[in-house]
């Protein structure tokens, strides 16, 4: 790994008195760590975000968004060994052999902790992912984030969860930062937190791994021997964010630290100034078919559902 | 030399024209960064200056989601 040199010891191993081989460094943190060190490192890490953030405590009971992927997957992991109670959420979205393999890792690893996977079957509530992108005449990131969103809150509250993580990363975290700074997008920079207060029929929604970076997720998920989907959704090839974290990570490699920095500054300094002043908000309101939050009459959920009946009812060739 | 490696769960083969192949030589070989890529050599993590071995069951491991293919 980057600047590791050999026969490098264990930071807090060597603090100890003890002679554990170092595997990996973390520029960023200036720390050189063991396996079991490392483990420890990241699981305090995410204790220490949960805390500084108030996100949850032990009495919560937590829906973990879990996709397959390597940050739901460490994030499900780490919380479960931090003693929370949280159980995981998995929406099959049908998109063809990367649902099939995604669903069957969240699977096996919500039997590998012992703790209970919901699964949730797009087809059966609307339609599936390819089906809706044809349908909406929308990217398919945009109509997916929609449905996922309304499932994961509506079913959350349905069960009696009170809290829904999800495993966003910094370097996710960053690269949206950075699109909307880029554009200078007020509205969205005004609603970057890593929580998500309930209100008005929302569950709160958290970021536990906001500080911990993609590769140290990575890592968690390798050390821990954690099988995730190592390929990518079909859908998300050449996605701009991708680039933006592409390059973020070239400037992180000259200058480490840099994107911890512009995110936790921005917290810190920019997100106050932001919301200093309170901005007559939107009214929101209950969509009139599901009773599901909302800010127009019916909700984008239930509109793309009507248009999914309509077509089914003319017909219309769309594979379902 | 020709070397086999596991990426994004598939096989491929790298021609690298070394004699001696370390762990970075891999992730150049195959347009990775070290700030957010890794190499596995029979299932332990392993150092960028690792030289490879014959036999050795190699996979890397690209953290960026949806990142190169």
């Amino acid at each position: 790994m980057k600047k590791l040199k050999k026969n490098s010891r264990c930071t807090i191993c060597k603090a100890k008195g003890e002679k554990e081989k170092a595997i990996i460094y973390l520029p960023h943190h200036r720390l050189t760590l063991c396996k079991k060190h490392f483990i420890s490192w990241f699981e305090k890490r995410v204790e220490k975000t949960i805390k500084e953030f108030k996100m949850f405590s032990t009495n919560d009971k937590i829906l973990v968004a879990v996709s397959g992927g390597k940050d739901s997957l460490a994030l499900w992991n780490a919380l479960t060994k931090l003693g929370y109670e949280a159980d995981g959420f998995y929406i099959n979205l049908g998109i063809d052999q990367y649902s099939i393999d995604s669903k069957e890792l969240a699977l096996n690893f919500a039997k590998k902790i012992g703790r209970e996977l919901h699964i949730l079957d797009l087809s059966k509530e609307i339609a599936t992912i390819p089906q809706l992108k044809e349908i909406s005449n929308r990217p398919a990131c945009s109509a997916c984030g929609t449905v996922k969103r309304y499932y994961m809150n509506k079913f959350a509250k349905e069960k009696g969860y009170s809290i829904i993580a999800t495993g966003h990363n910094l370097d996710d975290e960053v690269a949206v930062l950075f699109g909307n700074t880029l554009k200078w997008d007020i509205d969205y920079l005004k609603r970057q937190y890593p929580v998500l207060k309930e209100e008005n029929g929302f569950i709160r929604k958290v970021k536990p791994l906001c500080k911990i970076t993609e590769k140290e997720s990575a890592l968690y998920s390798f050390l821990n021997n954690i099988d995730y989907i190592e390929y990518e959704c079909p859908f998300s090839v050449g996605a701009s964010s991708i680039e933006y974290k592409e390059f973020l990570s070239r400037l992180e490699e000259k200058h480490p630290g840099t994107k911890l920095q512009f995110y936790t500054n921005f917290l810190k300094k920019m997100y106050p100034l932001l919301n200093k002043e309170k901005e007559k908000k939107e009214e929101l309101k209950y969509c009139k078919i599901c009773g599901e939050p909302s800010y127009n009459e019916i909700c984008s959920v239930c509109k793309l559902k009507q248009k999914v009946e309509k077509l089914v009812n003319t017909n219309y060739n769309i594979n379902m | 030399m020709k070397i086999k490696v596991k990426y994004r769960g598939k096989e491929q083969v790298l021609d690298i024209n070394k004699e001696k192949i370390t762990a970075l030589d891999i992730l150049k070989s195959l347009n990775l960064s070290s700030e957010h890529a890794f190499v596995a050599v029979n299932g332990e993590l392993v150092s960028e200056d690792y030289i490879i071995k014959e036999n050795d069951n190699i996979k890397v491991i690209n953290a960026i989601s949806g990142g190169k293919q």
